[in-house]
């Protein structure tokens, strides 16, 4: 009868505990509970963050590659000016695909992306002429920015693109 | 012992208990999340910043070839002159920072010591320091001038 008692005690919580403690137990998993979906979509956001920024040196390669092509021709139209400090309206968006083939247009808001791993990021360009730069040394400074469709996380970049024999 | 077997207020012990461990569990889990991030961040920071160091070597490509333009002809014609100028277009023209916006920038420095003139080559070493944000990449790289005159 003893070790029945050790081992199986009858003295048990009353139900006011065992409520008390449901309530708190409720009220601290209700507030955890929203937490670990929200920790899911941080991880995924910077996952893909991250694979916006390894996009960074196939861009600035892909701009370095486009001489003589269409966004040389596009930034004949750039004026040439000082590129720092960045104002509002030194650099020019230029809308245009690097390389035809590799960069798809959204029809709905006619921006350029590259898809990856089911995902679209999309590449904004801006260029600016910067007057050394340019004049010494014939490189034309691009400013751009790849932000992945879902997340909307950016990451920016610059890069240059040699002037052209028809610039 | 009798006041070991006191099961008086064990509820809300257990219940204290396990808020605790939750607690511990979710501030190591949140520590974890930003430490992730951060070290995204740094990650981003240093591609972008080897990115600002290709910048850089293109540049001082671009500077080599309009000195290799401006000095070939005169050093294959063996004006020795034309080498001191070149060593020194080398060092006036290259060194220099480039700050594209307030967290980008790339700086080209010379050494002149390692300007070296052997057998008709002149070799010159660029260190190229990329800075995004507060991550730095340095890299040395090696340019060469071939064919120059024979001394």
């Amino acid at each position: 009868m003893k070790l029945k008692k050790v081992f199986f005690p009858e003295n048990g919580v009353t139900l006011v505990e065992i409520i008390a403690s449901i309530v708190l137990l409720g009220l601290v998993i209700s507030i955890l509970i929203p937490i670990f979906p929200q920790m899911i979509r941080w991880s995924n956001a910077s996952e893909k963050e991250l694979v916006g920024s390894n996009l960074i040196a196939r861009v600035a390669q892909d701009i370095a590659d486009d001489e003589g092509s269409m966004l040389s021709s596009e930034s004949k139209n750039l004026p040439l000016q000082s590129c720092y400090p960045k104002m509002q309206d030194t650099y020019q968006k230029i809308n245009i695909a690097i390389k035809e083939n590799t960069y798809k247009k959204d029809e709905t808001n006619g921006k350029y992306y590259l898809k990856l791993n089911g995902d679209r990021y999309f590449v904004d360009l801006e260029g600016c002429k910067d007057s050394i730069e340019f004049t010494n040394y014939g490189l034309i400074r691009f400013h751009f920015t790849i932000t992945n469709d879902k997340t909307n996380r950016k990451v920016d970049a610059y890069a240059y693109l040699q002037k052209g024999e028809d610039l | 012992m009798k006041f070991l077997r006191n099961e008086n207020g064990a509820a809300l012990i257990i219940v204290l208990g396990i808020i605790m461990l939750l607690m511990i569990f979710g501030t190591v889990l949140a520590a974890k999340m930003t430490q992730t991030q951060k070290q995204i961040d740094q990650t981003e920071a240093q591609i972008v910043a080897r990115n600002l160091v290709l910048m850089g070597e293109k540049r001082v490509e671009i500077i080599k070839n309009k000195l290799s333009k401006q000095y070939q002809s005169n050093l294959e014609q063996g004006d020795v002159n034309s080498l001191d100028e070149l060593r020194s277009g080398i060092q006036k023209q290259i060194p220099g920072t480039k700050r594209l916006d307030d967290n980008h920038e790339y700086v080209l420095s010379v050494d002149p010591n390692n300007i070296r003139y052997e057998a008709g080559t002149m070799t010159f070493e660029v260190e190229i320091k990329g800075t995004a944000y507060r991550e730095i990449i340095e890299q040395i790289r090696g340019f060469e001038f071939t064919k120059l005159a024979n001394q």
